[in-house]
C-alpha cells in the first residue's frame, strides 16, 4: 500500500520528501534496456545455435558452412578511421551526428569434406543501446555521466543513429505460446471448402524469434495447419502431422480428440473425416515424415545427401510449435490435439472465440527482440549469401579453391553483405528489410525518433505501445475500443485524438513488460511442483469428464478435474507469493472456469517474457504480486479497502487482491494532471497532447547536444500545485512552464473565443520566455572527393571581419541576421565562398569543429556544427495552455496599468474568458486555481493526486478552507477594479494560481504573407508553401463564397489579377489561342503585327486569359484535340 | 591585410580552440588533424569572441 497522503506540503518538507519519493527514471526504459541486455547475453548465443547450417557441393567437395560464435562489442569508432582513440561515448556521437556502434565478430566454421576450420570475421557495426550493459554509461555513477556530459539521470533504451536517438517501438503482439480461437472470415479465402474457424498461436523460440501457425477447419470436419516459410503459405493436413509427431494408432488420436465430449455426435463426425484425410501411405510415423519430408525438402533447402526423414525432422523443428524443444515430439503431439480439440469447441459454439483485440491475449515485443530477431536473420542470410557467392563463381567457371583458406580471405569475405548496415537501416529509417518477415504484420514504422522536445514527450516514446501499422489502416473501429481488460496495463487517458486513437496506446506507471526469461531449471522445478498439486499426465489419467488441460508455456503439461485445478491454481498463486518451492514471481496463473459459450477453460500457466506485469496487494498474505492481463480477468481485485469491504458486505464478493494506488491506472504523463478526476475525461486527453507539446527545459546537457531544433524556456518554475508523480519523478529537473495569476473575466473583448490576455508588465518581466537552439551541421566531405576547407582568405577579410573569423567561422556570440557571412569554404581553387545566413536574427550560441562523419577517413576539420540561438519570447499569437486541456492564443499583451486589480493591489497574468469553462467542465483547474492561490498565500505547496479527495471530504471545502484562513474569500472570489476606468466591478471576480505551459506552436513559425512572389515556372500561378515565400490558396469555398455575395469584381481581381493573368492573342477565325504569334512587319521595322500562323490571317484579338487556361490548350494539342475561342463579338 | 595570400599548407591561420573534455586551449590549423593536444578529444568549441558584442535593447 502506499504511503497516506499529505495534501499540504512545505517547502523543506517537500525537499526531504522529494529524495525518499524518488523514483529510478531507469524504470521508465527498463523493458527496452533489459530487453537489449537479454538479447545480448541470453538469446544471442542461443540464436546463434539455432541457425541452420548451409550446405553445398564445390565440385567433388561438400562444403557445410556455420555461424558457431557472434559477439558485439564495446561501442567504437569506424575501425577504417584511423585515430589514437577508437572507444566513443554517446555525446561525442550525438553531437558529431555518427552512430554508437560496435563491431560484430563472427566465428565462421567452415567444413570442407570433414575437414574444420573455424575463422573470425568482423562484420560491420550494430548499433548499440544507451545504458545497456554494452554501453559504456551503463555502470556509471551520476558524476560519472555528468563528466561523460550526460544527463545526470540519463536512462537511455535508445539507439544513436547519424546522432539521432531512434527508439525502437513496442508493439502489441498475439500473446506467445498460447492457442486463441478465433473466427476471421478471412480464412475461409485460404481454399476450397475452409470455413471461417481457426485456432492461432503463436510460437516463440528460447531465442525470441517466432512463427504463427493457424488450424483450419474444412467443412465436414477435416483441419490443415497452416504456416509460411519465407513468406510463402504451405498448409499441412492435421492428421498427416499428428502421425509425423507420435507413433498411434487412429483410434489413440480419434479418443484423444473426443474425450473432450464423448456425447457430441458431429464431433465423432468430424474427428472421423480427419482422420480419413491423410494422404496415402501415410499411415505410420515412419511414412508420414518420408511423406512430409519428400514436400517439403526443395522449400527447406536440403542438401541431396540430406534424408527424406531427416528433412521432415528438420521442418518439425524450424517451423512446428518451435516454442517445444526439438525432440519432445509428444508435447508437440498433445499441443495439436488441444487445438484440434478447441477448434471443434469453437465450431460446435460450446466456446466462444477469443478477441485478439483485448491486451489479455496480448504481450509486448519489445526492442530486443525485435532487433535480436532480424540481427539472426541476417547471420543466416550471411551464410546463405556466402552459399551463392561460391556457386556462382563455380558455374561461371572461376577458380573455386574452398581448401584454402585465404580464398575465403581474399575472395569470398570481402563481397559478403554488411550486418551493421542492415541493422543501421532499420534504426535509421524503421523499415524491415527481411526474407522471412520476421513473423511480423507489417514492414515499417518499427523505430521513431525520440524527439527532446521536452521530458514529457521524451519519455513518452518509451511508454507507448503500438497496436501495429496494419490496424491503422482498417475500417473498423474494434481494436481501438478501451477494453476493461487494460484496467492497469494500458492507461484510458493518454492516447492521441485523431488518426492514432486507441492504436497508440501507453503503459501505466507500473506496468513493466517482463524482460528476462526464466531458466529451464526452474520451469522444470515448476513442472515437477504442478504434478505434485494433483495434475496427472496427459494420457495416463483416469479423470471422470470434463477434464481440463494445464497448460505451462504452451506445452500442455497435464490434465485434471475443475475441482483439482481451482486448488492447484490457488495453492500456486501462495507459493508465488510467498516464493516457495522456488516458483517464480513472473509466474502468471490463469484458470479460466468452464462456462457455456464462454472462453476455452483451462488452467494457463506462463512465465515467458514480454507479458506485461503489474504489481498489486495479495491480501491472503498482504504481499506484493506481480499479475499479468490474462490472469487478471479471472481475479478479485478491490481498489482500496473501503470497496473490498462494502462489496463483500452487499454482493458477497471475496476479494483476493488490492490495487496499490489508486492512480496507478494512469500513465507517466497523465499523472502530472492535478486533480484530473475533476475533469470531463476529453480534457485530461487534451492535456496529454499539450503536455508533449510544452517548451521546457529539454536536458540538462543542452550544451553537449547538436539537434537541429531545441526548444528552451528560459525560466522554469515548480508548479505550486502538483501532483506527487510530480516530486517521484523529479520534474523541477526539467521545468515545463510558470505560475500565473490567471482571473476569470471577459475583458476588453480580446479573450473571446479561447484567446488569452498577458500582463505586458509579466512578460518584460520574463513570463514564459523562452528561446530556438538551431545547429546546422557543414559537413566538407562530399562524393566526388575533391577537398575543402574552412577558412577566410586574407583578401576577403577586411569585408567579413564584423562576422568571420580567419578560419572561417563565425564569431561566437555576435548576432546574426539574413544575409549575414556564416561561414566561409575554401575550395581547390583557391577560390573562397562565403555562406550567408539564412532565417530569423540570432545570436551565434556556439561554434564546434567535429570528427568527421563515420564513412570518411579524413582527420582534419571537415564538419563543423553553429549552433544558433533564436530569441521567442511571447508575442501576440502564441499559444499558452493549462494543465487541463484548456488552451488558447495570446491576443493582447495588456499593459499592466490596464489590467483589472484587486483591493491589494494584484494584477492578474492571464485574463481567462469564463465562457472557456462551461462546455468543457474542467473542474480541475477551478481547483487548480483555489489550491495555488491558498499555496502562495500560506507559501506552501499542496498535493493534486487525483482520486483523494469524495463526496464526503470536498476538494472546495478543504482548498476554501485554506483561503478563508489566509483572510481571504472562501471560493476564490475578490472584489475587482478596472484598470481602464478604475471603477469598482460589479462582480466578483474568480482570481487564483494555474500553472501555465507555452507550447511551441509559435506565430514565429507559421505567419505566411506575401503581395508578390515566386510563381509556378508552368502555370505562372503563385507557389505554395511557407518555406518558398507562397501564397495561401483561395479555394472553391472560398470562391463559391464570393459568387455569392456577387462580388464579380473581387472574385475576378482574386483569382485572375493576383494569380496567372496574362495578355493572349486569339484568332478570329480559327479561334485559336496557340496559333497567333507576333511578327514583324519587315526586317528593319519595330512595329509588330499579330497573326494567325495556320490562318494566314491578321484578324486576331487581344484578350485577358489565365495563363493556365493557354497551358491547358498546349496539353490539348498534344493529345490532338483543337481548342477555338469563339472571339466573333469581341 | 590586403596581399593576396591563398590557403596553401603551411600558410593557414592557427587558432585557438577549447577541448570539449578536458577544456584545455589548443591551437589547431586548418589543415591539422582535429584532436585536442592534450587528451586526444575529437570535439572542440570556438572560444567566444574577444570582440565587444553590443545589442540593442528595446
Amino acid at each position: 500500500m502506499e504511503a497516506p497522503f499529505e495534501r499540504i506540503i512545505t517547502p523543506a518538507e517537500r525537499l526531504k520528501m522529494k529524495e525518499k519519493m524518488q523514483i529510478d527514471l531507469r524504470d521508465i526504459t527498463r523493458a527496452h534496456v533489459e530487453s537489449f541486455n537479454e538479447f545480448i547475453s541470453h538469446n544471442l548465443p542461443l540464436a546463434v545455435e539455432d541457425l541452420e547450417p548451409v550446405m553445398f557441393d564445390v565440385n567433388d567437395q561438400t562444403v557445410t558452412t556455420r555461424i558457431v560464435g557472434c559477439s558485439i562489442g564495446a561501442p567504437s569508432l569506424n575501425s577504417r578511421v584511423v585515430s589514437a582513440q577508437t572507444d566513443i561515448t554517446p555525446a561525442e556521437c550525438r553531437q558529431c551526428h555518427v552512430s554508437y556502434k560496435g563491431n560484430i565478430t563472427l566465428e565462421i566454421e567452415i567444413n570442407v569434406n570433414g575437414h574444420v576450420t573455424t575463422v573470425p570475421r568482423y562484420v560491420g557495426q550494430a548499433p548499440i543501446m544507451v545504458m545497456s550493459d554494452k554501453c559504456i554509461l551503463s555502470k556509471l555513477t551520476t558524476a560519472q555521466k555528468i563528466a561523460k556530459q550526460e544527463e545526470a539521470r540519463e536512462f537511455g533504451g535508445y539507439f544513436i543513429i547519424n546522432g539521432n536517438e531512434k527508439v525502437i517501438r513496442m508493439l502489441m503482439m498475439a500473446r506467445r505460446n498460447h492457442p486463441m480461437a478465433l473466427i476471421r472470415p478471412s480464412f475461409m479465402n485460404r481454399g476450397f471448402k475452409y470455413t471461417e474457424y481457426g485456432v492461432q498461436i503463436r510460437c516463440v523460440r528460447p531465442d525470441e524469434t517466432s512463427q504463427r501457425l493457424v488450424l483450419h477447419l474444412i467443412e465436414g470436419g477435416r483441419c490443415t495447419l497452416g504456416f509460411s516459410i519465407r513468406k510463402r503459405q504451405y498448409l499441412i493436413p492435421a492428421i498427416l502431422l499428428l502421425r509425423a509427431l507420435k507413433d498411434v494408432t487412429e483410434r489413440d488420436i480419434y479418443e484423444a480428440i473426443v474425450e473432450s465430449d464423448p456425447t457430441d455426435s458431429t464431433l465423432k463426425e468430424h474427428v472421423k473425416a480427419m482422420l480419413n484425410a491423410a494422404p496415402d501411405n501415410t499411415y505410420s510415423q515412419h511414412t508420414s515424415l518420408e511423406y512430409l519430408g519428400a514436400m517439403f525438402r526443395i522449400e527447406l533447402g536440403m542438401h541431396p545427401s540430406i534424408s527424406n526423414i531427416e528433412a521432415a525432422r528438420h521442418l518439425l523443428k524450424q517451423y512446428i510449435f518451435v516454442h517445444i524443444p526439438q525432440h519432445d515430439y509428444t508435447a508437440k503431439y498433445d499441443l495439436l490435439i488441444a487445438m484440434i480439440r478447441r477448434l471443434y469447441a469453437l465450431k460446435s459454439g460450446r466456446v466462444r472465440a477469443d478477441n485478439p483485440d483485448s491486451p489479455m491475449n496480448q504481450e509486448v515485443l519489445q526492442a530486443g527482440q525485435i532487433y535480436g530477431a532480424l540481427l539472426k536473420e541476417q547471420m543466416q542470410e550471411y551464410l546463405l549469401a556466402m552459399k551463392r557467392f561460391i556457386t556462382m563463381q563455380v558455374n561461371m567457371g572461376r577458380e573455386v579453391d574452398v581448401g584454402d583458406q585465404s580464398y575465403f580471405r581474399n575472395r569470398v569475405f570481402p563481397t559478403m553483405p554488411d550486418i551493421g548496415k542492415a541493422l543501421d537501416y532499420f534504426l535509421a529509417t524503421g523499415n524491415l528489410k527481411s526474407t522471412t518477415g520476421l513473423d511480423q504484420m507489417q514492414a515499417a514504422g518499427f523505430a521513431i525518433v525520440a524527439d527532446k522536445l521536452n521530458i514529457l514527450r521524451y519519455m513518452s516514446h518509451f511508454r507507448c505501445v503500438h497496436r501495429g501499422a496494419y490496424f491503422a489502416e482498417m475500417k473498423t473501429t474494434a481494436v481501438r475500443k478501451l477494453l476493461p481488460e487494460a484496467w492497469g496495463f494500458i492507461c484510458p487517458v493518454h492516447t492521441p485524438d485523431g488518426a492514432p486513437c486507441g492504436l497508440l496506446n501507453h503503459l501505466t506507471r507500473h506496468c513493466t513488460p517482463q524482460s528476462k526469461a526464466v531458466s529451464p531449471a526452474v520451469i522444470k522445478q515448476l513442472r515437477q511442483v504442478v504434478h505434485s498439486l494433483g495434475v496427472q499426465e496427459v494420457g495416463m489419467h483416469r479423470i471422470e469428464p470434463p477434464v481440463l488441460d494445464v497448460f505451462l508455456d504452451g506445452v500442455v503439461v497435464g490434465v485434471a478435474n475443475v475441482k483439482t485445478i481451482e486448488a492447484v491454481a490457488l495453492k500456486l498463486r501462495e507459493y508465488k507469493v510467498l516464493g516457495l518451492h522456488n516458483v517464480p514471481e513472473v509466474l502468471e496463473i490463469a484458470f479460466i472456469p468452464p462456462a457455456e459459450g464462454g472462453v476455452y477453460p483451462g488452467l494457463y500457466l506462463f512465465t515467458t517474457p514480454t507479458r506485461m506485469l503489474r504489481p498489486v496487494l495479495h491480501l491472503g498474505t498482504n504481499k506484493r504480486e506481480l499479475i499479468s492481463s490474462l490472469e487478471q480477468v479471472y481475479l478479485d481485485i478491490g481498489v482500496d479497502i473501503a470497496e473490498c469491504h462494502r462489496n463483500h458486505e452487499k454482493f458477497g464478493i471475496n476479494y483476493t487482491h488490492m490495487e496499490i494506488s489508486k492512480h496507478g491506472m494512469l500513465s507517466v504523463v497523465s499523472s502530472f494532471t492535478p486533480f484530473s478526476d475533476f475533469n470531463q475525461s476529453p480534457r485530461n486527453m487534451y492535456q496529454c497532447q499539450m503536455g508533449k507539446q510544452t517548451m521546457g527545459i529539454p536536458s540538462q546537457a543542452i550544451p553537449y547536444r547538436a539537434d537541429n531544433k531545441l526548444y528552451v524556456l528560459n525560466s522554469g518554475q515548480t508548479p505550486v500545485v502538483h501532483p506527487r508523480a510530480y516530486n517521484e519523478y523529479n520534474l523541477d529537473d526539467y521545468p515545463l512552464g510558470n505560475n500565473a495569476v490567471v482571473c476569470v473575466i471577459a475583458y476588453t473583448g480580446y479573450d473571446m473565443e479561447d484567446a488569452m490576455i498577458i500582463n505586458k508588465g509579466s512578460i518584460d518581466r520574463g513570463f514564459m520566455h523562452a528561446r530556438v537552439l538551431k545547429t546546422e551541421i557543414v559537413d566538407l566531405v562530399d562524393r566526388s572527393g575533391v577537398s575543402k576547407a574552412f577558412g577566410l582568405l586574407p583578401r576577403h577579410r577586411a569585408e567579413n571581419s564584423d562576422f568571420l573569423d580567419d578560419d572561417g567561422l563565425p564569431r561566437v556570440g555576435i548576432m546574426v541576421e539574413k544575409g549575414d557571412p556564416f561561414y566561409a569554404v575554401v575550395d581547390e581553387e583557391q577560390s573562397n565562398h562565403i555562406h550567408r545566413y539564412k532565417g530569423e536574427p540570432a545570436r551565434i550560441e556556439s561554434v564546434r569543429l567535429l570528427l568527421a562523419s563515420d564513412t570518411s577517413t579524413k582527420r582534419e576539420v571537415q564538419r563543423i556544427a553553429i549552433t544558433v540561438s533564436v530569441n521567442r519570447n511571447p508575442i501576440i499569437g502564441d499559444k499558452f495552455a493549462s494543465r487541463h486541456g484548456q488552451k488558447g492564443i495570446l491576443s493582447q499583451m495588456l499593459p499592466s496599468e490596464d489590467m483589472p486589480f484587486t483591493e491589494s493591489g494584484i494584477t492578474p497574468d492571464i485574463i481567462f474568458n469564463p465562457h472557456g469553462f462551461p462546455s468543457r467542465m474542467t473542474i480541475g483547474m477551478l481547483i487548480e486555481s483555489m489550491a495555488g492561490k491558498a499555496g502562495c498565500l500560506h507559501e506552501r505547496f499542496y498535493d493534486s493526486t487525483p482520486f483523494q479527495f469524495d463526496e464526503d471530504d470536498t476538494a472546495v471545502e478543504f482548498f476554501g478552507e485554506e483561503l478563508r484562513k489566509a483572510g481571504y474569500n472562501y471560493f476564490g472570489h475578490e472584489r475587482m477594479y478596472s484598470g481602464i476606468t478604475g471603477e469598482e466591478l460589479e462582480v466578483d471576480v474568480f482570481i487564483g494560481n494555474v500553472f501555465y505551459q507555452r507550447l511551441r506552436h509559435m506565430v514565429s513559425d507559421k505567419y505566411q504573407v506575401r503581395a508578390t512572389g515566386p510563381v509556378d515556372s508552368r502555370t505562372r500561378q503563385p507557389i505554395k508553401g511557407r518555406k518558398r515565400h507562397g501564397g495561401v490558396r483561395f479555394g472553391e469555398m472560398e470562391r463559391d463564397a464570393l459568387i455569392a455575395h456577387g462580388t464579380a469584381f473581387l472574385l475576378q481581381d482574386r483569382l485572375l489579377r493576383c494569380s496567372d493573368d496574362s495578355e493572349a492573342t486569339v484568332c478570329k477565325s480559327c479561334g485559336g489561342v496557340l496559333s497567333t504569334t507576333s511578327i514583324a512587319q519587315s526586317a528593319a521595322s519595330r512595329i509588330r503585327k499579330d497573326v494567325c500562323l495556320s490562318c494566314k490571317d491578321s484578324k486576331v484579338v487581344k484578350v485577358r486569359l489565365p495563363y493556365v487556361f493557354r497551358y491547358l490548350g498546349a496539353e490539348l494539342a498534344g493529345m490532338n484535340i483543337n481548342m477555338s475561342l469563339d472571339v466573333s463579338e469581341i | 591585410m590586403d596581399q593576396q595570400q591563398d590557403l596553401l599548407p603551411g600558410q593557414q591561420v592557427a587558432m585557438e580552440y577549447i577541448c570539449g573534455s578536458c577544456g584545455r586551449r589548443t591551437r589547431i590549423r586548418q589543415m591539422d588533424s582535429l584532436a585536442c593536444t592534450n587528451c586526444g578529444h575529437r570535439i572542440l568549441y570556438k572560444p567566444r569572441t574577444a570582440r565587444p558584442v553590443q545589442v540593442n535593447c528595446r
